[in-house]
């Protein structure tokens, strides 16, 4: 074995300390250098972890969020339609009864007026009637005063006395 | 002074007692006189009693309206066909030429217009209806 490894130039003493060596280097690495580097590295792979769950959860969020919005448009517009349908099925309603109203009040005052105009008619005839009354009674006073003799006097009060 | 209704009633009474059978009895008239004029309200009493005298004379009291002058045998005509109808006690002939024709014959509240102012009327009344 001591031939083998003289052969090869390795000298067992240097080989130890060489590997004592070696073992005393990474045994510093591994203590000072891999685990503060692999704390670190576990931690930003956590933070980014963290963050990739929370985009996950704020893109959730934000499709519920558009779905939301998206569903209530769509009732804010069922809704506005609705409205807007009863208020046009309102004015076709208030439209029409101004309509009947207004039809209404024509007739009305077609019908008082007509009213009136035969009022002041019958009233006119009943005044001219009266004038003409008046006329043919005047007429008939001044006639008859002269017309009739003293024969016709007497003759109208035998006829009375007679009726009597 | 206002009449109160009793005196009013006695008053009616005293026109009624002053009739028999539709004549005046002038005698007991005079007696109401004088009693009523010892009243208070004897201005009123005697208005009143005198109002009611004359609308029961004029039950029994002829009035004959003519546009012109009766004769008496008309005058007689008339008065006995209406005594045939009511009691009559007076006539009373008036000339009113404003009736212009015919006769008017009143006694009480009846009226007998047989006028020709009435005809007229009539026929005024009928154009104007």
């Amino acid at each position: 074995m001591e031939k083998i490894l003289s052969d090869f130039g390795v000298n067992p003493l240097l080989l130890a300390a060489q590997t004592a060596n070696f073992l005393v280097l990474l045994f510093i690495l591994k203590r000072f250098l891999y685990k503060p580097l692999l704390k670190v590295l576990e931690e930003r792979k956590e933070k980014i972890e963290q963050s990739l769950k929370q985009a996950e959860e704020i893109q959730e969020t934000l499709t519920k969020t558009e779905e939301e919005k998206e569903k209530k448009l769509a009732e804010a517009t069922t809704e506005a339609r609705g409205l807007i349908e009863e208020a046009t099925k309102n004015a076709n309603q208030i439209i029409a009864q101004a309509h009947t109203k207004a039809s209404k009040d024509i007739e009305e005052m077609l019908k008082k007026g007509q009213e009136q105009i035969k009022q002041e008619r019958l009233q006119m005839q009943q005044e001219l009637r009266g004038e003409l009354g008046d006329i043919v009674a005047l007429a008939m006073e001044k006639v008859t005063g002269k017309v009739l003799t003293e024969k016709d006097q007497k003759e109208l009060i035998a006829k009375t006395v007679k009726d009597l | 002074m206002k009449l109160n209704k009793q005196l009013k009633k006695q008053i009616d009474l005293a026109v009624k007692a002053s009739f028999n059978n539709g004549k005046l009895n002038e005698k007991k008239a005079l007696e109401f006189l004088k009693l009523f004029k010892q009243l208070p309200e004897a201005i009123q009493a005697l208005s009143l009693y005198k109002k009611g005298l004359e609308r029961e004379l004029n039950k029994t009291t002829l009035v004959v309206e003519s546009a012109t002058p009766l004769s008496q045998g008309e005058i007689k005509k008339i008065s006995d066909k209406m005594k045939s109808l009511y009691t009559i006690y007076s006539i009373h002939h008036t000339i009113n030429p404003g009736l212009l024709g015919g006769l008017r014959v009143k006694i009480g509240d009846e009226i007998l217009d047989d006028s020709l102012e009435a005809k007229i009327k009539e026929i005024r009344s009928a154009i104007i209806i």
